[in-house]
């Protein structure tokens, strides 16, 4: 009994994979056909014996199966130093194509749309950690480009205004906007520099007006907001001042690099602490930060002499809400 | 043969004995020298020293005393102390120690700079003798090697290097020589083992007959080991390694396996190697078994200690280095690379810099697991990093907030935190380098001017990336030399890892030799080292120094070893022989060939290797002024920059450097002490140049390498300050190139007067890349009427700067850029009539379109420099066009 069942399990999850896999990368795009996401399940072959076992895992784990049964998948074999077969062998996967650029480390599960743009990347060791793990960091990407290709459908049809605010929450979705849609012009260098020559309130208006234009997306609002706050700091704001454009900032999106940005400079610059530099705590995953974020509430340093945000979201500096909602 | 034997051994067990009697009084008094007789060997002279020569009959007996260190024995019999006069040259261990060139290499340096460090070569630090008897019949200074002799001693070492090979393919197989003779607690008297060795392996040693046969034996190669092994240790450094528990079983294991040994004493620099032992005992003490068991372990805790020993680093570090790259090697986290690399590539692999930061173990884990590529992937990983000098919040790379705010989330993983926030070019080679060394295979961060670059060995080649110059710095070397030049030659040397064994070894039995006082067999065997491997530095290094100290005027032994450095090493690496000839042989072979003649043949010869730059552009420059330094007399000087250029001009890759030498050697000249002789030695240079340039052939086959050599001219005359040579090549590159010049004349609206700058000379403050060398040509054409093309860069008080040909009444300067000048931030015009200091017009310079207008017909301003500079730290288009007008004041006189 328990062979026949492990049998046909066996047989349903090469059934599922082998009817979605692709040959080749041409074939695997010609297959996506503008409908499903191709998943390039990239692994180092001749150099990496961690990469190999990890795929294997990888196709064993039953949520991940379910997931690709909804995708084009290719498997593609990197090679350290190719011979000529390995030579051969890659040539007929890729053909004249080579792997998107934002693939940053072996192995990893790339989802491409159909013109081979990269739309996301699980590839970094907490991601991989488990194949669980693997498994829902797929499902959340896949997930997010279904809804990011709806929004850019929606904004290929759009006037100007309004197509920049659906690309900008097209960004806000965690998945890569493909390389060919123009996004809102945007350097946060150039914001620094645009600030230089500016007082505190002129800032603060200047700010306040690329915030609410809604063209930005949440990482580009919060580039906005460092670039205020580094200005600020720079020339002599106050404590009270600092720590609400940092939480205003940290709040747009706690949960992204620069939501741990502000978090630390609110730490650093605003409520200093004694702590010893040196102390190696273990690396904090994402969901334990936000766990964390829970347990605490999200005023770490956001509190005023004139009160947190009230319900409306205000502080003196201006709203802490997202604009737009 | 036997009585010498006998009485050497005497000697030595005597200096034993003595070294221990005699030290006490050494620290208490400055002891009179001990001279012992040479005749016979083992009797000391009486008449100075009674005590020694009662010692030395007694010595028979008794052996020297366990914590006396070989070096502290002898020299408590031999030194005045003045170790480098009683010394022997052979041997680099302080590496703060400056070269013997004469030469001042102490720059201060700024340690955040990228650009290359000038480094002094190896010194031949000395080391004490050892007092033994010497043997009359070896106190002579053989005839150097014929060419003949050379091949046939390459021949013997081919066929040793041939029987090294099969046993290395034995050791990988883990069938390696083992000895288990001396035991630990034969190690508790190191004194005793080495006399004991020493009267076994001496004789076969020190015979040219003998001494292959007696290498081809393992047990002798493992006897020859140990030896070296308590030499370069010393008594007192194997005592301290005893006092650990488990350093005696540690010493019986190194000292009883072969490979392992040579691992530890042949795979590169032996710096510290007391420390490296202690580090290697307390490895040993924590993973006794896997040290016992696995060869990888043994390799990977010896490259660990060795390379921490060496840079001085905590033991605390080294173990965690250690156990990162021995746990992720057992995990089979690393690239597979890092299983087969050898004892030299993996101390590049777990001796990389930074035991903090890049180089930490929380780095190195997050690369390992983040950042896992193949290993010609790590060449492009520098572009996960966003480039930016100042960070999305404003704060400059330059300043601890830059990183700050993020460093808890990243829980101050340097890495990880750079790929979050973004970095310069420091922060993305590193990325890239420690990318590859965290995955185990052998990178490298490199210096270059203004920029840092790094390098990935992909299969058996370094591969560079990132750079945008030729000179690099690399940060990891062996023989504390940075050129490109010499991490190829450590390459080339340590990959034909036979064929280095034995040259290792007979430089070994070479320096053992030394130290008995065995002068012709020492350098019977240094000439056995040398013809074995060729390209061996530490080998060519001792024996300069060997030869330095016991027969400096022995002019047909440099002579053979200049011709064998430019026969063998030059013929590939051209920057490596240069540096060897000029630090190590020039000094003591030029004063005794006065004849310029022979001179000029001795410097054809090694140009004649050089067709090409070899393995990477290198800087001609200290070869050259070693070489003119052999010159006397102004007339020789310039004799020899002739001769220097007819050779070298011929070499489309050496021309250019060479006249940059050349311009750069007489200003300096000139400039240092400008007396007539100097300033005429300066001009007839500079004619001599124009003339060489002149006969350049400009035809359509060499038009371009003669457009480049030019360039390259005038670049270094500008750089130099030298208006008038500057306008000479300037105006035969128009001649000889007119093509490459634009051919319309700019548009735009003039001043009165004319362009007294035209006949002047223009600098610009931005550095210039190899590609922009090939045009600088174009530089000077900016000052002319029909314009040319110089790159422009705005930074504080560096700008333009234009030398007018004379000082002039000056009524207007017009500046015209190739693209539309953005009008957000105001130019400054300034004059100056030193070039030193400067003042700034009152006139406003106007914007319009691409040109900038400066009027200063108001000011009645007299100059003989003018310089245009912006506010801000931006880049700027290229400048076509820059014009003073005015009138030379002679003129306004009148």
């Amino acid at each position: 009994m328990k062979f026949l069942l492990t049998l046909l399990t066996f047989c349903a999850l090469s059934m599922s994979l082998s009817a979605a896999n692709a040959r080749s990368y041409d074939d695997a795009l010609q297959r996506s056909s503008g409908k499903k996401p191709v998943v390039l399940i990239c692994y180092g072959a001749n150099y990496d014996q961690v990469s190999a076992q990890k795929v294997q895992e990888l196709k064993k784990e039953r949520k991940m199966t379910q997931l690709l049964r909804h995708c084009v998948v290719l498997e593609v074999p990197v090679y350290q130093l190719p011979n000529e077969k390995e030579q051969k062998e890659w040539k007929k996967i890729m053909g004249k194509h080579s792997l998107p650029a934002g693939i940053w480390s072996y192995p990893c599960l790339a989802v491409l749309d159909s013109r081979g743009h990269l739309r996301g990347v699980v590839q970094s060791a907490a991601e991989l950690e488990t194949p669980e793990k693997a498994a829902a960091a797929l499902a959340t990407l896949l997930d997010a480009y279904d809804e990011q290709e709806k929004l850019l459908h929606g904004a290929v049809k759009a006037s100007d205004g309004k197509r920049l605010g659906l690309l900008a929450q097209a960004a806000d979705v965690p998945a890569i906007l493909p390389g060919d849609v123009a996004v809102q012009g945007f350097d946060p260098v150039q914001v620094v520099e645009a600030l230089q020559p500016m007082t505190h309130e002129e800032a603060n208006n200047y700010i306040r007006t690329l915030i609410v234009s809604g063209y930005y997306s949440r990482r580009q609002r919060q580039e906005i907001m460092a670039a205020y706050a580094g200005h600020l700091r720079r020339n002599g704001a106050s404590a009270n001042r600092l720590r609400a454009v940092y939480t205003e900032m940290r709040n747009i999106d706690p949960s992204s690099i620069y939501g741990a940005y502000a978090e630390g400079a609110i730490a650093l610059w605003v409520t200093p602490k004694e702590e010893d530099p040196s102390k190696d705590t273990p690396y904090k995953t994402l969901a334990q930060r936000e766990e964390e974020q829970k347990k605490s509430g999200k005023s770490t340093g956001a509190a005023t002499p004139t009160g947190t945000p009230d319900d409306e979201g205000w502080t003196p500096m201006g709203s802490t809400k997202e604009p737009g909602k | 043969m036997s009585a010498n034997l006998v009485r050497l051994l005497c000697g030595i067990f005597a200096s034993m004995l003595l070294g221990y009697l005699v030290r006490p009084c050494c620290n208490l008094l400055n002891p009179p020298q001990v001279a012992v007789s040479g005749a016979g060997g083992g009797v000391a002279d009486s008449a100075q020293q009674p005590t020694t020569a009662v010692a030395a009959d007694v010595a028979t007996e008794l052996p020297a005393e366990p914590d006396l260190p070989v070096q502290e024995i002898d020299k408590a019999l031999t030194t005045t102390g003045n170790d480098k006069e009683d010394g022997l040259y052979y041997e680099e261990e302080d590496e703060e120690e400056v070269g013997d060139t004469g030469e001042d290499w102490t720059v201060a340096r700024d340690s955040d700079s990228f650009t290359p460090q000038k480094t002094p070569p190896p010194s031949l630090k000395p080391i004490a003798e050892a007092n033994v008897p010497e043997i009359p019949a070896e106190q002579k200074v053989p005839a150097a090697c014929t060419l003949g002799m050379q091949k046939a001693l390459y021949r013997k070492a081919d066929n040793l290097a041939d029987k090294y090979t099969k046993a290395l393919k034995k050791q990988k197989e883990g069938v390696g020589y083992l000895s288990k003779d001396l035991s630990a607690e034969a190690w508790q008297k190191p004194n005793e083992i080495y006399a004991s060795l020493l009267r076994k392996l001496l004789p076969g040693l020190a015979s040219e007959k003998k001494r292959y046969a007696t290498l081809q034996e393992p047990q002798n190669q493992l006897d020859l080991a140990r030896l070296t092994l308590i030499r370069k240790v010393g008594y007192e450094g194997i005592a301290d390694v005893l006092e650990d528990k488990m350093g005696g079983q540690m010493l019986a294991a190194l000292a009883g396996d072969l490979d392992w040994i040579n691992g530890f004493l042949f795979s590169g620099p032996l710096v510290k190697p007391e420390r490296a032992l202690k580090y290697l005992t307390a490895i040993y003490a924590k993973y006794p078994e896997q040290m016992k068991n696995s060869p990888h372990t043994r390799r990977i805790a010896t490259a660990t200690a060795l390379e921490f020993a060496r840079e001085g680093w905590s033991e605390q570090d080294m173990l965690s280095r250690f156990e990162y790259y021995h746990t992720s090697f057992e995990e089979g986290k690393l690239n597979v690379i890092f299983g087969t690399l050898d004892y030299w590539d993996t101390r590049i692999v777990t001796g990389c810099t930074e035991p903090s930061g890049w180089g930490s173990v929380r780095s190195l884990t997050w690369q390992r697991d983040n950042v896992r590529l193949p290993a010609e992937g790590y060449l492009s990983a520098c572009n996960q990093l966003v480039y930016r000098l100042r960070n999305v919040a404003g704060d400059s790379v330059f300043s601890a907030d830059y990183l700050a705010p993020i460093l808890d989330y990243t829980n101050h993983t340097t890495a990880w935190a750079h790929r979050e926030i973004g970095g310069v070019c420091g922060a993305c080679s590193h990325y890239g380098a420690y990318g590859a060394l965290a995955a185990g295979i052998p990178a490298m961060t490199m210096g270059e001017p203004g920029h840092c670059a790094y390098t990935v060995r992909v299969g058996n080649e370094w591969k560079m990336s990132y750079s945008i110059y030729w000179q690099h710095s690399m940060h990891k070397t062996f023989w504390g030399l940075h050129d490109w030049d010499f991490l190829m030659l450590t390459q080339a040397l340590y990959s034909d890892g036979s064929r280095q064994l034995v040259s290792a070894q007979l430089l070994a039995a070479a320096e053992l030799l030394a130290t008995r006082k065995m002068m012709k067999s020492a350098f019977s065997c240094y000439d056995a080292a040398l013809a074995a491997q060729p390209l061996n530095w530490n080998v060519l290094v001792s024996y300069a120094g060997y030869l330095k100290q016991k027969a400096p005027e022995h002019t047909a032994r440099w002579k053979s070893l200049h011709d064998h450095v430019v026969n063998n090493m030059a013929i590939t690496y051209h920057n490596a022989a240069a540096t060897y000839l000029t630090a190590y042989v020039y000094p003591h072979l030029l004063p005794q060939v006065p004849e310029r003649a022979k001179r000029n043949k001795m410097y054809a010869a090694f140009f004649d290797r050089c067709n090409s730059f070899g393995t990477n552009r290198w800087d001609i420059a200290p070869l050259l002024n070693a070489q003119i330094e052999g010159c006397t007399t102004p007339k020789e000087k310039l004799a020899y920059m002739k001769d220097s250029l007819k050779v070298l001009m011929g070499k489309p890759d050496y021309a250019g450097a060479v006249l940059t030498w050349g311009l750069d050697y007489v200003s300096r000249l000139a400039e240092a002490a400008p007396t007539e002789e100097n300033i005429k030695l300066h001009k007839q240079f500079s004619d001599l140049i124009v003339k060489a340039m002149g006969r350049a052939r400009a035809d359509k086959k060499h038009a371009a390498a003669t457009w480049a050599t030019l360039s390259e001219a005038i670049y270094a005359a500008a750089s130099n300050n030298d208006k008038l040579t500057f306008q000479a090549i300037g105006r035969l590159a128009m001649r000889k190139c007119r093509k490459n010049f634009p051919k319309q004349k700019m548009r735009f609206k003039r001043f009165p007067g004319r362009i007294v700058s035209a006949k002047g000379l223009i600098r610009t403050a931005t550095t210039i890349d190899p590609g922009q060398m090939t045009q600088c040509c174009l530089h000077w054409a900016v000052l002319q009427k029909n314009g040319g093309a110089i790159p422009a860069k705005f930074e504080g008080e560096a700008g333009m700067t234009v030398e007018l040909e004379s000082h002039s009444r000056v009524n207007g300067v017009v500046c015209v850029f190739a693209e539309k000048v953005k009008n957000d931030r105001d130019f400054i015009l300034q004059v100056s009539d030193d070039g030193q200091n400067w003042q700034s017009t009152e006139a406003v310079p106007v914007i319009a379109g691409n040109v900038v207008r400066v009027d200063l017909r108001k000011e009645k301003t007299d100059a003989d420099y003018v310089r245009l500079l912006r506010d801000g730290d931006k880049w700027e288009s290229t400048i076509n066009g820059f014009y003073v007008y005015g009138k030379p004041s002679r003129a306004v006189k009148k």
